[in-house]
């Protein structure tokens, strides 16, 4: 199945949870802010499993002015 | 100079008047450019995670007591600028922001109107919200009025090293707007044109690419920092007045071609 990742289309194994996509992409303790269809979503829901078409946004803190 | 010449922004007290951007500098320098330029403030921005290439966060890098203040830069107008402060909160960086509603992408000038509805929204949810503005003086008191904590009138366009190009609407604004703190940002190019904003009276200065583009960023860093302190102190003394003539430092009486008569 599919997702939206950061406006990209991505492909995930069916019931792959946020924590385990994020570990996959290699941010497995980065710090970052994660948005699911819009809403915040907070880390103690990253055990959920990804919903197909999903829009999922991963944000971070970059140097900025 | 008193001892307690401090700048007091949304309840907390500093004594850097300098705020340092931390755009463009590579994250191993920050710790070093923090020290040397003593400040108590940097901005940061929020971007998706680039998985080609991971960036490293610049927070872990940056001390517990200095504030992170998230600019709202990519925000096109108040809405977006909006979710872009709650977003940052939710990532950590505690409730100041610097508003930042850019439409013009070849002098990054910023949106007043929808920056006074932004300021005017996040205020009332608590942020401690600094704007970044054109130095117009009506555009400024309606922020005071919506509850900003300072307003941030650019020198110049951002990144560009040109200076106080603004100068004398700036001149006004530290005139005029005195419930809130006047922050100069953007366009401050050397240490000079810091201590030449501070001895005009402006509260504070923010200074990024300025740092991060010079040859050795730390050290400039602290150049900063004594052209700030310079600069402060130069207004607190009371400048002297100007004249077209000149006025002779030394006795007009007692020459010694008088004295060899």
């Amino acid at each position: 199945m599919e997702i939206y990742l950061n406006g990209e289309r991505e492909k995930v194994n069916p019931g792959e949870t946020v924590r385990e996509l994020l570990s996959r992409k290699g941010l497995g303790d980065a710090r970052v802010v994660l948005v699911y269809n819009g809403q915040v979503l907070p880390e103690e829901d990253w055990g959920e499993p990804l919903e197909e078409e999903a829009a999922v946004e991963v944000l971070t803190i970059v140097g900025g002015g | 100079m008193t001892k307690e010449d401090r700048l007091v922004i949304g309840g907390k007290s500093l004594k850097s008047r300098l705020f340092i951007g931390t755009g463009k500098l590579p994250n191993k320098l920050l710790p070093g450019v923090i020290a040397a330029s003593g400040t108590e403030v940097v901005t940061v921005a929020l971007r998706r995670v680039d998985f080609r290439s991971p960036q490293e966060n610049p927070v872990a890098y940056i001390p517990e007591n200095v504030i992170i203040m998230p600019n709202t830069s990519g925000a096109r107008n108040a809405e977006e600028a909006v979710k872009i402060a709650r977003l940052a909160q939710a990532a950590g960086c505690g409730n100041w922001v610097k508003i930042e509603v850019i439409t013009d992408q070849k002098y990054l000038l910023p949106d007043n109107e929808e920056t006074v509805k932004a300021t005017e929204i996040l205020a009332k949810e608590g942020f401690v919200v600094l704007p970044y503005i054109m130095p117009d003086l009506i555009i400024a008191r309606r922020l005071e009025e919506v509850g900003a904590a300072a307003v941030m009138p650019l020198g110049a366009p951002i990144g560009s090293n040109r200076g106080l190009r603004s100068r004398e609407f700036l001149r006004i604004l530290v005139e005029e707007i005195t419930t809130i703190p006047v922050i100069v940002d953007a366009g401050i190019g050397k240490p000079s044109e810091a201590a030449a904003a501070m001895e005009m009276g402006v509260d504070a200065v923010l200074v990024n690419t300025a740092v991060a583009t010079a040859g050795d960023p730390v050290l400039m860093a602290g150049a900063f920092a004594a052209a700030v302190k310079a600069g402060r102190e130069g207004y607190l003394a009371g400048l002297g007045p100007s004249s077209l003539y000149a006025s002779a430092s030394s006795p007009l009486t007692g020459f010694l071609h008088e004295v060899s008569k």
